[in-house]
């Protein structure tokens, strides 16, 4: 049996949780993907371990701080892996910050085939 | 006969003049357009929020047998997002209230809507196990409701964020200064980390996630504003895990 790919997701909303789940289930990959999902900034450094994750996926609003923070501890571990920034929406603002901090790409939440194929083309 | 620098001064009030009644002729355009955008938002918006509310109550109801477990909670999400759509577009109209209001300022006696608050709060002060000390409070001068309002969402915070399994020990105390009545609310809740200091005054940001405390996020902006329109400043100091202490200011009456 194939070992799944693991990728953390760190959100704190569970329908979006639900959405980006069912979004990679429905546009397979090649391999099977599973989720780490973290709630917050804090549960995300504690959890994220870069001998298990092949991708990461941080929503920009998080409840105890942004998701910048995250890509940044991300950063100071591995600069190779694929690190994405999501959010509702891209203010240009944000955008910068997204690229100063060195993540992969800033992303729209649109969780249709276009998502799952563009985060195909990094695993 | 009027010398050159006289000329001048003239001149740069003039120029002063206009710049003014230009920015006031600015202004007004922008309250109007602040007020339509409001409703466009609460009313505008709830429309096809209510209809897709309803129609997907009624095919859940009417259907639900038929679905299977997956679709029943699918759109048991509809339904929930719908809920947040609504709850955001109430804290939005709230906040515009709270900025539109113009209500002349009476003099107020903060024991009697501080005991009408811990009356409101009953239930959460029980649930919390709370025990609330609180000076004898000054009279202030300011709207009333707006006073009540902010008192409310800082007792309420102070129960609400406690840590689990421990009552809550609250204290709102006042220092009277020069020109203000300092006041501090303390509780040895869950506290608040540095870094989010200044977000957690910012509508819909909270410092924790919704499943551990729930809560819109709304709070804390209102105090800053009903603060700002009492020309009023607020302030906190926390440790995580130890509590917080927020401060606020009144002008005397």
């Amino acid at each position: 049996m194939v070992d799944a790919i693991r990728i953390i997701y760190v959100e704190d909303n569970e329908i979006d949780t639900e959405l980006l789940k069912m979004c990679v289930n429905r546009y397979k990959f090649t391999q099977p993907i599973s989720f780490d999902i973290a709630e917050t900034v804090e549960e995300a450094k504690e959890m994220y371990n870069t001998n298990i994750h092949s991708a990461a996926l941080v929503d920009w609003n998080l409840p105890d701080g942004e998701g910048i923070e995250v890509v940044q501890f991300i950063r100071s571990i591995n600069n190779e892996v694929p690190v994405f920034i999501l959010s509702g929406a891209l203010p240009p603002k944000h955008q910068q910050k997204a690229e100063q901090s060195n993540a992969t790409a800033y992303l729209e939440k649109n969780y249709n085939k276009n998502f799952a194929n563009y985060l195909y083309t990094f695993l | 006969m009027p010398n050159d620098s006289n000329t001048h001064l003239h001149s740069q009030l003039a120029e002063t003049q206009r710049e003014l009644a230009q920015a006031k002729a600015d202004l007004t355009q922008l309250k109007a357009e602040y007020q339509e955008f409001v409703y466009i938002i609460s009313h505008d918006l709830s429309a096809p929020l209510r209809q897709i509310e309803g129609f997907s109550e009624m095919v859940l109801e009417r259907h639900k047998d038929d679905f299977d477990d997956k679709s029943k909670r699918h759109f048991d999400f509809i339904l929930k997002a719908g809920h947040s759509i609504r709850n955001i577009l109430d804290d939005l109209t709230g906040y515009s209230r709270i900025i539109k209001r113009d209500e002349p300022f009476t003099d107020i006696d903060l024991n009697v809507i501080i005991s009408s608050n811990l009356a409101e709060l009953s239930s959460v002060i029980e649930s919390s196990s709370a025990s609330i000390s609180i000076d004898t409070m000054p009279i202030v001068k300011g709207d009333e409701e707006l006073i009540s309002q902010m008192f409310y969402h800082l007792i309420h915070n102070a129960l609400h964020y406690h840590l689990p399994n421990t009552p809550a020990n609250i204290t709102l105390s006042v220092d009277e200064l020069d020109n203000f009545w300092q006041f501090c609310i303390t509780d040895d809740g869950i506290g608040i980390p540095e870094n989010i200091h200044e977000k957690i005054f910012k509508m819909f940001r909270r410092g924790v996630s919704e499943k551990k405390y729930t809560g819109a996020g709304v709070g804390l902006t209102y105090v800053q504003k009903i603060l700002t329109k009492h020309q009023g400043s607020i302030w906190l100091k926390s440790e995580k895990g130890i509590g917080s202490s927020f401060y606020f200011t009144l002008r005397k009456a």
